[in-house]
């Protein structure tokens, strides 16, 4: 038991890794993004799932998960900021691309950055007072904003009001992939493109000055202002990063069920995919993935469990972040000892 | 005579009703090893807190080369000149030696967010910049050797030599040494006491708090003397070992027997 608790993939992975050349590097990613892209093609059943058809589940909430949960690792993992209402980013981008789409003729490409920018905008107005806060009290504000979104989208019928917005267009075909025709496929390569783009731009970030600067709010906010840290600045970059990938998920997702309704962004699914961070280990990208990937797939493939399926599913979190408390992946760095190189 | 390079004017710092400094004046000038002394609660590391902005005083002034900074955020602070360690080491542990250096050498970089993913030449230029400085300066506290170790596994000694390095990262016009000898054997305070002077030399003033007596005494060029938020004596190192009111505050004074 003790060794479980304590194997880390990444002394194998990582000790291979280091020594691989470039090409050797460059083959392996080509083949993992190759059959992440290829996904929707296999039809295996010991993969598949009952009831909801393995593609539909692989859109979401596999795909979706992971995307939101890439974003949500930014600010939860890399900066230690405890977001319990990440579902108003979401909420915002359904809504930022539900009221373009049916109020004016910009397709979907084009309100997906007007997505992102609403949702990093909330984050700047709900960052810039609620970041000066610490610990419980920012997590406490960051679970009302989620409340707030999902209130006012209620009560506000210029968008809908309870009822929600119906109708909504979904992207204009591409590459010969056409939308909306209900085969979740096409949806599942976009948000994929989304989440290598999200995974490459988060890696960038993570091993230069502001990957540094995080790594150090998160361990101790104080002494990062110490060392010259503007700690405020790194945290609102943090929150609206997070904030526009939410902001993306939840444009592509409103694209793909054509109608949404207030009650779709509730705060289960802000708890949802900040348990997809932890369980898969917060602030390794790969461990939020597989997070993400694994409490996305049990709900559906445990479907023959019919009721008793969410007591399976919490009974096996309870023993899994017994076992690893850090997650599936941890975050732990491995160190050199003695010269690199 | 030297510029001042940090100066603290008439300070006053009250918690609720408890008066932590009363009118306090202290400076460190440019090329000087300042060592501020004191019973335990007299006071000195709420004059760091204070300078360096953690807390803000109930009155008084404090001029970093002339300029207040009274009511800056710290980081602005470290950044116009004043760097620090910490009584109880504060290093982050979970990253490596070379990365705790690299943090604090980000600061004096322009680079922002944004350039930093896109990866503009200035980005990288400020990448290596970091680097660069972060080793020289691990070789200059000789644990350059270590630097992809994380701090959390370094042995004590190297931890404390580490926060030097990093607050030398900030190229700081004054460094600020909290207690950088506690826990040290006798060998350690040597090296240490050379360390310092190094630094000095190189043209980084140093304001030393200190308990160690034989420490301070050997490489400080002036010794400030707080006792209950007092300054109750400032001097060369010989004129406050003679000085009544220090010995008094150390060792107390003798009750009236009458």
């Amino acid at each position: 038991m003790a060794d479980l608790s304590r194997f880390n993939p990444r002394e194998i992975f990582g000790n291979w890794w280091d020594q691989a050349s470039a090409i050797q590097r460059g083959i392996f990613r080509v083949c993992v993004i190759a059959l992440f892209y290829a996904l929707p093609l296999l039809n295996n059943p010991v993969i598949d799932t009952p009831e909801t058809s393995f593609q539909s589940v692989l859109f979401y909430p596999l795909i979706m998960f992971s995307l939101m949960a890439v974003g949500l690792n930014v600010v939860v993992g890399k900066s230690g900021i405890l977001d319990l209402g990440y579902v108003a980013f979401f909420a915002i981008g359904a809504y930022t691309h539900a009221m373009f789409g049916l109020k004016t003729g910009l397709n979907f490409y084009e309100i997906l950055p007007i997505a992102m920018g609403m949702a990093m905008l909330a984050g700047v107005i709900l960052g810039l007072p609620a970041l000066r806060l610490r610990g419980d009290y920012l997590a406490i504000i960051t679970l009302g904003f989620g409340e707030i979104v999902r209130i006012i989208a209620i009560n506000t019928e210029a968008i809908g009001g309870s009822a929600g917005l119906t109708d909504i267009p979904p992207p204009p075909s591409v590459l010969g992939l056409k939308f909306g025709s209900g085969d979740p496929r096409p949806y599942y390569w976009l948000t994929l493109t989304l989440v290598i783009l999200v995974i490459w731009g988060v890696l960038r970030l993570s091993h230069r000055k502001p990957g540094r600067a995080w790594e150090a709010i998160r361990q101790d906010e104080d002494v990062a202002e110490f060392m010259g840290v503007s700690t405020l600045k790194y945290k609102l970059w943090a929150f609206i990063i997070g904030g526009a990938v939410g902001g993306a998920a939840g444009a592509v997702y409103a694209s793909q069920i054509l109608s949404i309704q207030p009650e779709m962004f509730n705060l289960n699914l802000s708890i949802m995919i900040l348990a997809c961070v932890v369980f898969g280990g917060m602030g390794n990208i790969w461990g939020v993935i597989l997070g993400a990937v694994l409490l996305g797939y049990l709900p559906e493939k445990l479907r023959f469990l019919s009721d008793y399926r969410i007591i399976f599913f919490g009974l096996l979190m309870v023993v899994m972040m017994n076992l690893r408390p850090n997650g599936l992946l941890p975050r732990k760095k491995r160190e050199v000892v003695g010269e690199k190189k | 005579m030297s510029k001042k390079l940090l100066e603290v004017k008439d300070l006053v710092v009250k918690f609720g009703g408890v008066t932590a400094l009363n009118n306090v004046n202290l400076h460190v000038s440019e090329g000087e090893v300042a060592a501020l002394i004191g019973p335990n609660g007299a006071g000195k590391t709420t004059v760091f807190n204070i300078v360096t902005g953690y807390y803000t005083p109930a009155g008084g002034d404090v001029l970093v080369d002339g300029v207040s900074v009274l009511g800056k955020r710290p980081y602005k602070i470290a950044r116009a000149g004043l760097a620090r360690t910490f009584q109880n080491i504060r290093l982050f542990e979970e990253m490596t030696a070379l990365e705790n250096v690299a943090t604090a050498a980000d600061a004096l970089n322009k680079t922002g967010l944004v350039g930093s993913l896109v990866g503009l030449p200035r980005s990288r230029r400020d990448e290596a910049r970091s680097t660069e400085k972060a080793h020289e300066l691990l070789s200059f506290i000789g644990l350059d050797h270590r630097a992809h170790q994380l701090a959390k596994n370094l042995p004590y000694g190297d931890q404390r030599r580490l926060e030097i390095a990093r607050a030398l990262a900030l190229e700081p016009k004054v460094l600020l040494l909290d207690e950088p000898a506690a826990g040290f054997n006798p060998q350690e305070k040597v090296e240490l006491g050379s360390l310092i002077l190094k630094i000095r030399d190189n043209g980084n003033a140093v304001l030393l708090i200190e308990h160690d007596m034989s420490l301070v005494m050997k490489i400080s060029d002036r010794v400030s003397v707080l006792d209950f938020g007092q300054k109750i004596a400032e001097g060369k190192p010989a004129e406050i070992q003679k000085d009544q009111r220090v010995i008094d505050a150390y060792l107390g004074v003798a009750e009236d027997a009458s």
